[in-house]
């Protein structure tokens, strides 16, 4: 990680997945710490079932995207999407990756296979079917929440900010089904 | 009037925002009494944040059919005396061209921000074309922010900037600002609202010949004071160094900065924030320099410019850019590209190449139970692949994996381009299919011309009932309103025989054989046939979903469910499978010929 509260986060995944709905609370969580905080995401057509990545900086106060090889956390809700923007990571960034594959129309991959080459730029990694992880504590829209638990460790910013956070930007009848999939990812990634 | 709503305010702490959020809080603090969009990707989101503050300030906001009804709209606002926006895409300025070129010759009342953003690498668009062109080309203020906190702040002083100038003032977005996030010092809103005073002045409002010519002259006259004011603007600013100096505009800065930080670089820095641009800044910025580079996204606006101010003031500074190749002229810059380029300036050496994996293309497709798979699949068995499928801009512009789109060139282009080779096209049916939002914004007068001017097509009309791709923004058709009214909606029906339609079905995507059936009977007919393919789009209708499975022991693998393109339905082991991503609509429940694929019920 760098120095200071300096923390630069790519979360990868699938359209619908709640990647946008991580980088708004990693951004609240900033704003409630006072720190400075800089962002870029994917809207529009690539929204339809594609690739979505979203670029968090925390600390940041210049570019929105992270340069390639300076990435110090991937969070990648789906493998292929991990190993898409593996190449983002610094030496020795932590990568939270689920192995639960979304199919691609008419194509297919082996996620053994994919997870290697995440594996060939980091060993610090967790992996895991966090989408059945996630059903098991409630639902799977609470996917990301569950898989920025894990990752939130890892983060310069505190796990009161990231609860704070949570509250302000998920809509109130789901508050308490986010806040209880983000502990259990704590625990998790612990 | 007041004009200095930039220095007013108390600051009021600090908010994650995405970039068009931003932009939208600078449009309130602005005073925009009037705000009018159509929507497009990367602005969308402006509109819908300004609708969300709508209620709070007063002021009124409206999603306009299209960018040119639009910018009328929002001109007479400007006439009446009051404030106003109009937002759109780069190319949405195209359809609002006619307007915005001779609305700079009348001038403007109340303050007038066009705000447009543009798509660098078309990540959402057809073409990557560059608003500040436009802005020269109309002799008006463009403004263009290097950072989401600028681009806020630049809405607010345009509006006292138009006012002071009587000229329309554009603000250049681009992706990567308008689709960025960043902390944003906030400040406390004091909306005004004036008197609505619309004044009648016809040598200056009446655009006939006699007065377009002294209005020219007039314009040309406050270009010397424009450039002047803008010779002070606030957000440009400097930094010293060595006798290699980068002058650079828009997000780019952003790059810049952060490499010359990194990295200790001592090359001097300008950066511009305004065309016309700071002549004298900039000539007094070239003195004593031996290389000069440009960093812009889009086209060498900014360094063709700079070109010139050299000639005239006698630098013999060497000028690198786009126009000798040394950067891209296509597409965004990334960091490694500015990066790569400023240590070749810097004679440094050079970072390595990243080495990117090669692995399979995750492309945007249409969604599970989306009704244009349906719509698709029936024109596709109706009038077959070998037909000519004339497409235009939305969601279904996807069809272009299917085979189904041979088309898209611009807005309501479809129609059109179907009249034009059906006028010589005897052998295969031409059947133009475009949206329903798109249709409201530039597909009636094309309808209206192919049953005027006899055209021989088929017209298919997807009438999902919103505007799915840019975020669901309601449009004539559903009769809801950008502040939440509902008015009477347009009956397509009523309109396309209005129109002059020698024939208009109406079918349901969703009923395969019924539809089809339907379409059999008008496929041998001649004259404009339209097609009203109607079934609401998914993210519209929410309702509880029951979905299908395969019944394996009846599935025998033909794969005629895979034709749909159905991104729930895959294929393994000689068998179709359903994933949870179905959404129920029972399209492949009917196409599959043995009845295995089923309803879920209850455990199953």
């Amino acid at each position: 990680m760098g120095n200071n509260k300096k923390c630069d986060i790519i979360i990868a995944g699938v359209g619908g997945q709640g990647v946008l709905l991580c980088s708004d609370i990693l951004g609240e969580a900033c704003i409630i710490e006072g720190i400075p905080v800089k962002g870029a995401e994917v809207h529009g057509m690539s929204q339809r079932g594609g690739s979505v990545e979203a670029h968090v900086r925390i600390g940041g106060i210049h570019g929105p995207r992270i340069p390639v090889g300076r990435a110090d956390i991937l969070i990648a809700m789906e493998p292929l999407e991990g190993a898409r923007f593996s190449y983002y990571l610094n030496d020795g960034a932590f990568a939270v990756v689920n192995t639960a594959a979304v199919p691609l129309l008419g194509q297919s991959y082996q996620v053994n296979e994919i997870l290697d080459i995440i594996r060939n730029k980091t060993s610090n990694l967790i992996t895991g079917d966090f989408s059945k992880a996630a059903i098991e504590t409630g639902s799977l829209k609470t996917l990301n929440i569950f898989m920025l638990g894990i990752a939130s460790g890892k983060t310069p910013l505190q796990k009161e900010s990231f609860l704070a956070a949570i509250k302000k930007s998920v809509k109130e009848k789901f508050v308490e089904m986010n806040l209880e999939a983000f502990k259990s990812g704590t625990d998790m990634g612990k | 009037m007041s004009s200095i709503y930039a220095l007013k305010g108390r600051v009021m702490g600090k908010k994650y925002l995405l970039g068009n959020d931003a932009i939208a809080y600078g449009i309130a603090e602005g005073g925009a009494e009037g705000i009018f969009a159509y929507p497009g990707t990367p602005s969308s989101e402006i509109t819908h944040k300004l609708i969300e503050l709508s209620g709070k300030y007063g002021f009124y906001t409206e999603w306009s059919i299209n960018e040119k009804v639009a910018y009328e709209n929002a001109y007479g606002v400007s006439l009446s005396g009051k404030r106003a926006a109009v937002i759109m895409k780069h190319v949405g300025l195209n359809v609002a061209s006619d307007a915005f070129m001779t609305s700079a010759y009348t001038g403007i009342v109340g303050g007038l921000v066009i705000i447009v953003a543009d798509d660098p690498f078309a990540h959402s668009s057809q073409n990557e074309q560059d608003s500040r062109r436009y802005a020269l080309f109309g002799k008006i203020p463009c403004l263009e922010p290097s950072s989401i906190q600028e681009a806020k702040e630049m809405a607010v002083f345009a509006f006292s900037f138009s006012e002071k100038t009587g000229l329309p003032v554009m603000v250049r977005s681009v992706t990567r600002i308008s689709h960025g996030k960043s902390d944003v010092s906030m400040k406390e809103i004091n909306f005004v609202h004036r008197k609505s005073s619309f004044e009648k002045n016809p040598a200056k409002f009446v655009m006939v010949p006699a007065n377009a010519r002294k209005a020219l002259k007039a314009l040309n006259e406050k270009q010397e004071c424009m450039r002047k004011e803008l010779e002070e603007i606030p957000f440009c600013c400097e930094e010293e160094g060595n006798e290699t100096g980068v002058i650079v505009s828009g997000i780019s800065y952003q790059y810049v900065k952060e490499i010359k930080e990194k990295d200790n670089l001592p090359f001097a820095l300008l950066k511009i924030s305004s065309y016309p641009v700071p002549e004298n800044r900039i000539s007094r910025f070239l003195k004593g320099k031996k290389k000069i580079a440009v960093f812009e996204e889009g086209d060498p606006v900014l360094e063709e410019i700079v070109y010139i101010i050299a000639k005239k003031s006698g630098s013999v500074a060497a000028i690198t850019g786009k126009m000798d190749k040394f950067l891209p002229m296509e597409g965004e810059y990334s960091i490694e590209t500015v990066e790569a380029s400023l240590k070749k300036i810097s004679n440094k050496p050079l970072p390595s190449e990243p080495v990117i994996p090669v692995l399979p293309v995750r492309a945007p497709v249409l969604c599970p139970g989306c009704s244009h798979l349906g719509s698709f699949y029936i024109l596709k068995k109706v009038f077959g692949k070998d037909a000519i499928y004339p497409g235009d801009i939305g969601c279904y512009t996807l069809g272009i994996q299917l085979g189904m789109i041979d088309t898209c060139l611009c807005m309501g282009a479809g129609i059109n381009t179907g009249s034009g080779i059906s006028r010589f096209e005897k052998e295969k049916p031409v059947v133009s299919i475009i949206g329903d939002s798109t249709f409201f914004h530039s597909g009636i007068t094309g309808l209206i011309n192919a049953c005027y001017n006899r055209s021989n097509q088929v017209i298919a009309i997807l009438d999902n009932r919103t505007t799915a791709m840019t975020g669901h923004q309601p449009h004539p058709g559903t009769g809801e309103t950008a502040m939440g009214g509902k008015n009477a909606y347009i009956d397509l029906e009523k309109l396309v025989a209005a129109c002059g339609a020698d024939r208009v079905v109406t079918i349901d995507p969703y009923r395969i054989k019924d539809s089809v059936e339907k379409l059999e009977k008008i496929k041998e007919e001649k004259g404009v046939r339209v097609i009203i393919s109607r079934r609401s789009c998914i993210f519209v209708e929410k309702k509880s979903v029951t979905p299908f499975y395969v019944d394996t022991a009846k599935c025998t693998g033909c794969r005629l469910c895979m034709q749909i393109k159905c991104p729930a339905i895959t294929f393994g082991e000689g068998k179709a499978k359903i994933t949870r991503q179905c959404n129920g609509c029972g399209i492949c429940a009917e196409i599959c010929p043995l009845g295995s694929i089923r309803k879920k019920n209850n455990g199953q």
